[in-house]
């Protein structure tokens, strides 16, 4: 018997299974298309001949694959879901909603496995490290369970509690904002090309300021619980201004607005709406205002 | 004429709000003869009575010092105020350093505009708020002529230690400066979404911004990374496929509309990525989507 099965072995399922090995853990695995397991089958994983005989070979079953469609897919058959049936611990570490936790949770539990919901915030380069971060929720039996094998992966690892659907909200949240950063990003090297700037120095710049960015997130996350959005450092008004700045820098230049014009519209409503001299993170009750 | 002589003394701040009014005081406190000038003459009290000269007008506060600072609220409040001809004739031979933010193109304008009146010109970014001034690292960033850059960066050493002369062609300060902006808008957008997420999935927003501020070195090293993919132009995969970021940004979309919360932020970036996607670029790393920015000139 294993220790640890890992099914999917995209990049980040490789990643994961490479780094059990290296801390000495039994790993058996399994992916649809069996060549991606030969590099891990070398550096000592037993590769499955199919997907029960994967969940069979270990106490703790990792999913690391494209979404929980193709975990259900490939779970819901009889011989695997007999396999899980004999006290298995299902860790979901496929991205998906907050829903997708729940419907996978029964769907486990009806099977008579124990289940624990997690979410990767790292690239798979940086898994394995210190300070990479896990998140977790569910069965606080499956979360003690895996916990070893998962703080192999991640040393930032985080049980986040009993609602399974925690985790992947968690997700969304971190994607919501790393998101806004990548586009920011992408908006910041136009406006350099643009002017014949090369972008190292900024890429650099970038990564040297993230604790600065960071502090502002911490502070807006605090007005925004509190409801205070009073005595500004810098109004919403402030930061309206700033982004026609850049909006009006895409316009004289030639290059795409879209970025700039959006964040400038949306920050405008904050000020139409009568929160110009209130913290920027007011703009928040804009978004509450509107739905989907 | 001793190399002493040589440093002004004599500095004009031009602009009272809070970051003006502070770079006036380090100028006084570092024992610089200081004359001011605001739209408003009530906010130069405090400073006239910590020694600052108080001008009548403009056109004295430029004719007063040698260096020229104006911080004030945008370019334009910038010309109204040096554009009449009894300031713009007084500038011949001083140095004009400008730290208002602005754009590229006005930085440009505003050089060409300062060389016609036979001043130098110095445009400059801080990268810091009022109150985090005159600290080893505080940040500036400038760019202009040579010159102009030699005469007044003992004057900017007192504002902050940290100066980056990014070199002769002036739009360079304010490119950086707004394209720095551009990433931190953007990641505030992308959290304000993030906790719109957190309120309807019952999570304290103070929880989620300080686990994200936790985070954010691990975020800020993928930024960095993709910063170096779009300069080498290479966009073999490395860290993230863009198929991946699709596949995020759409299930961003699909659960905001499932819970009800304004989605127009989740749709932006999933639109973007998919055009992206679209165009052939779904194996490649994920910063290949600034070459659909590159094709797309919307106005």
């Amino acid at each position: 018997m294993s220790d640890v099965t890992v099914i999917g072995l995209g990049d980040m399922g490789s990643a994961l299974a490479r780094t059990l090995l290296a801390r000495g853990r039994r790993v058996t695995v399994w992916n649809r298309t069996p060549a991606k397991a030969d590099p891990l089958v070398r550096e000592g994983a037993t590769l499955a001949p199919h997907v029960a005989a994967a969940v069979a070979a270990s106490p703790v079953v990792i999913v690391c694959v494209a979404n929980y469609t193709t975990t259900r897919a490939l779970l819901d058959t009889e011989e695997a879901s007999a396999a899980l049936a004999a006290g298995r611990v299902l860790v979901e570490l496929s991205t998906g909603t907050p829903q997708d936790a729940r419907n996978a949770e029964a769907w486990a539990r009806e099977q008579g496995a124990d289940y624990l919901d997690g979410a990767i915030l790292a690239t798979p380069s940086q898994v394995g490290r210190p300070d990479t971060p896990i998140i977790t929720s569910g069965s606080p039996t499956a979360f003690a369970k895996s916990e070893p094998l998962l703080r192999d992966l991640a040393g930032g690892l985080e049980y986040l509690g009993e609602p399974v659907g925690t985790a992947a909200a968690w997700d969304l949240a971190f994607n919501a904002h790393l998101f806004g950063g990548v586009i920011g990003l992408y908006h910041g090297a136009r406006i350099l090309e643009s002017e014949g700037i090369p972008l190292d120095e900024f890429a650099d710049r970038m990564a040297a300021i993230a604790p600065v960015i960071g502090e502002i997130v911490r502070h807006d996350g605090e007005a925004i619980h509190a409801g205070d959005f009073a005595h500004p450092d810098a109004s919403l008004e402030m930061c309206w201004k700033g982004l026609s700045i850049i909006a009006r820098q895409a316009a004289e230049s030639g290059i795409n607005a879209e970025f700039p014009q959006f964040a400038a519209a949306l920050f405008q409503k904050g000020v139409a709406a009568g929160y110009g001299h209130e913290k920027a993170p007011a703009l928040i009750k804009v978004l509450r205002a509107t739905s989907a | 004429m001793s190399t002493k002589n040589e440093i002004p003394r004599d500095v004009t701040v031009i602009g009272l709000g809070m970051m003006g009014a502070t770079l006036a005081r380090l100028l006084l406190q570092n024992g610089y003869r200081v004359t001011v000038w605001n739209r408003t003459p009530e906010k130069a009290d405090a400073l006239v009575r910590e020694g600052a000269i108080l001008a009548p007008d403009a056109a004295s506060a430029v004719a007063a010092s040698p260096v020229v600072v104006v911080c004030v609220h945008d370019y334009k409040a910038t010309h109204e105020i040096l554009g009449p001809k009894a300031a713009a004739s007084a500038l011949a031979g001083r140095l004009l350093i400008q730290l208002t933010t602005g754009s590229p193109q006005e930085a440009r304008d505003a050089e060409a505009w300062a060389r016609e009146h036979r001043a130098e010109y110095l445009d400059g970014a801080i990268q810091a708020a009022p109150d985090q001034m005159a600290r080893p690292d505080t940040m500036i960033l400038l760019s202009g002529a040579q010159s102009a850059f030699r005469r007044g960066e003992a004057v900017l050493r007192l504002f902050g230690g940290n100066l980056r002369y990014l070199g002769e062609s002036v739009g360079l300060a304010s490119a950086m400066d707004l394209a720095t902006l551009s990433t931190v808008y953007g990641v505030f957008l992308g959290f304000l979404h993030g906790a719109r997420v957190s309120e309807v999935e019952g999570i304290r927003v103070d929880d989620y911004a300080a686990i994200l501020a936790e985070a954010l070195p691990t975020f800020s090293e993928f930024f960095r990374h993709e910063g170096y993919v779009i300069q080498s132009g290479d966009f073999t995969v490395s860290q993230s496929p863009l198929s991946i970021s699709v596949a995020a940004t759409e299930r961003l979309v699909q659960t905001g509309r499932a819970s009800g919360i304004d989605t127009a932020f989740p749709e932006l970036a999933a639109d973007l990525l998919r055009r992206a996607a679209a165009a052939g670029y779904e194996n490649e790393e994920v910063a290949a989507a600034i070459k659909v920015l590159r094709q797309s000139r919307k106005e």
